[in-house]
């Protein structure tokens, strides 16, 4: 492993496909030993990203490495560093689920054989059966555990717990958070199920229409935004100047203003509590401004 | 990573190596079944001493009444084998996808496609070995003719293993550029059937220096002296048409010569007479030549045959690789 490097580096990165871009001008820092969320609406580039990370895609423009490794120079070293969940969960379904594990001893140095044995039996998934028998949940649940008992410094989730039901969901991110937390393993997930995300990231990407609009420590995204709820228009010109306004919604004659600021807000006029994650994650999709790791850059300015 | 190799591909290999078995077997029983009905035949019309008879009666019938329908199966053999083991080997994991798996463990693309190929790949020369076995137990009486004939030269030897391993590998490179089974299935056939069909018939015959006999009138190669590539009447001395004539450019005066050598011997009947086809040809100084690849050529015909197949055949596995190595999937 490269020493000192971040888990991913992203430079102006793009992935064109045809005339339409999947992803566009993406930088990003993520240091290791985070639980990065990768979030935004279907078609914003979380999986054009993921492939490219993994190496399953090639980048248009721009450059990326993986603990210092270029997937395309160096596959060898990214792919063994990283455990890959495909978003569209391809499987050999004829193979029996030992089969299955069997492959990922084959096939990996590293393979945890006691891990992968104990999480299906954890799980009731019978040995014997055959993928292509087992429900979507299970599917995921085997996925999972190649990915986990492959034993990575960093795992890349495409979506890993779309089309399951909550008791699965929960399941999923159980297995997945005991077996990274004392490992100091680098999670990269995307998701659009933005309620899930809050009690296991600490850190998020939000991505929107190609392009990367937040990226940032979640705790300081949080701590960093207010919703001012009012009625006054008026009072938007009073705020201080390094306030910046993200994203305003009218309901009838109640106005919501989610800004971004470091300064407390202490306008009569307004009422001022923390917004949720997902509030903010809302108005970042809705509106055009962008921030990187704390920097904010306007776009367009507000809308 | 062989076991996977294996895994993965277990139900075609084990399909291949089922349908070479029911082919031993209908080979085996139909040729016995033939060979005890001759020697039953021979038994009875030569009941003092049919052993001689019997191998000399079963080499003629293998050479005359060959069955060409098993000459068709042993043809179709290495390349079907070949083709169907080859296409889904990479294309199979493109339309379901699993190649995303596969290729995100800890083993590398390369590694991941070569074991796939070697392993794949002997068992496709083993079951074509096992054929061939076969082929030659079954040509075994022929065998004491000229095996360099194109027919028992195709199915015996060390060209159909190279057929085999070729066929194989252009299924599995069509398969890593087109990445779907079945168009990589309708492709390669043809492909395969084209390639065969021009190395047999243009390119074969130039692999070796051919030699040539010459005679005052029209005779017979042996068929068991070689493959006959040209016949025809050329000017006494010359073994080989001259710049700008073809081998059939005096057969109008040799058709002639043949004619005016049937005198006529009553209102309605006319007689051959050799002499006076022979007193013709040389009053026109013309001789008869048979150009053929000779029966000892059979080796290094079939070992430089077999090595066109293999070169090309690796070529291809170098295109599988290049195109699995850029392969977006």
């Amino acid at each position: 492993m490269a020493k000192g490097a971040d888990a991913l580096e992203t430079t102006g990165l793009g992935k064109r496909y045809g005339r339409v871009w999947g992803l566009q001008d993406c930088t990003l820092h993520l240091p290791r030993g985070r639980i990065v969320a990768l979030v935004g609406p279907n078609g914003a580039g979380k999986s054009t990203l993921l492939r490219m990370v993994v190496g399953l895609s090639t980048p248009s423009t721009g450059a990326l490495t993986v603990f210092g490794y270029s997937p395309q120079q160096k596959a060898a070293e990214v792919i063994r560093r990283i455990g890959y969940l495909d978003q569209e969960r391809p499987q050999y379904g004829f193979l029996r689920v030992e089969e299955i594990l069997r492959l990922g001893k084959e096939l990996n140095p590293g393979w945890d054989k006691a891990l992968a044995h104990r999480h299906v039996a954890e799980l009731e998934i019978p040995l014997r059966a055959r993928m292509a028998t087992l429900s979507v949940g299970q599917q995921a649940q085997v996925a999972m555990t190649m990915c986990l008992a492959k034993r990575p410094p960093m795992l890349v989730l495409d979506e890993p717990v779309a089309a399951l039901d909550p008791l699965a969901r929960h399941q999923l991110m159980g297995l997945l958070l005991g077996t990274v937390a004392e490992e100091g393993t680098t999670v990269l997930l995307s998701s659009h199920v933005i309620s899930d995300l809050e009690a296991v990231c600490d850190y998020i990407v939000i991505l929107r229409r190609s392009t990367v609009a937040v990226a940032d420590d979640l705790d300081h995204l949080v701590g960093s935004h207010r919703l001012l709820v009012g009625s006054d228009p008026e009072a938007l010109s009073t705020l201080p100047s390094s306030t910046h306004i993200i994203a305003t919604a009218t309901t009838g004659r109640q106005m919501d203003v989610l800004v971004r600021t470091e300064e407390r807000i202490d306008d009569p006029g307004w009422d001022v509590r923390e917004p949720t994650l997902e509030e903010i994650v809302l108005a970042y999709l809705r509106s055009g401004s962008q921030i990187v790791s704390g920097r904010p850059i306007e776009r367009g300015g507000p809308s | 990573m062989i076991w996977f190799a294996w895994r993965v591909q277990r139900l075609y290999l084990l399909a291949a190596t089922a349908a070479v078995a029911g082919i031993a077997i209908w080979f085996t029983i139909e040729g016995r079944h033939e060979e005890a009905m001759w020697s039953c035949l021979l038994d009875r019309i030569h009941p003092q001493g049919p052993s001689l008879y019997c191998s000399a009666a079963w080499t003629a019938y293998n050479f005359t009444h060959w069955n060409p329908f098993f000459y068709w199966v042993l043809y179709a053999v290495p390349g079907l084998l070949g083709v169907l083991l080859g296409a889904p080997l990479v294309a199979r994991e493109f339309d379901h996808k699993t190649a995303r798996i596969a290729w995100t463990q800890s083993v590398t693309r390369a590694r991941w496609l070569g074991t796939k190929l070697l392993f794949v790949g002997v068992v496709v020369a083993a079951l074509t070995a096992g054929v061939v076995a076969l082929a030659e137990w079954w040509t075994g009486a022929v065998r004491a003719g000229a095996t360099v004939l194109p027919d028992p030269f195709d199915v015996t030897g060390l060209a159909p293993i190279s057929y085999g391993v070729f066929a194989f590998l252009l299924g599995a490179a069509l398969g890593a550029v087109l990445r779907r089974t079945g168009w990589t299935v309708f492709v390669a056939i043809p492909l395969f059937g084209l390639s065969r069909a021009l190395l047999r018939f243009a390119v074969r015959p130039h692999l070796a220096s051919t030699m040539t006999t010459a005679s005052p009138t029209m005779t017979g190669l042996g068929w068991k002296q070689g493959w006959v590539l040209n016949t025809g009447y050329l000017p006494m001395g010359q073994l080989s048409p001259p710049t700008g004539k073809t081998w059939s450019s005096w057969a109008d005066v040799a058709q002639t010569c043949l004619f005016r050598s049937f005198v006529p011997i009553g209102p309605n009947s006319r007689m051959g007479v050799p002499a006076l086809d022979r007193l013709c040809l040389t009053a026109h100084r013309l001789h008869y030549v048979i150009q053929f690849q000779p029966q000892s050529h059979y080796w290094q015909l079939q070992v430089e045959e077999s090595a066109i197949f293999l070169v090309v055949g690796f070529a291809l596995a170098a295109i599988a690789f290049l195109a699995v190595r850029k392969r977006t999937v």
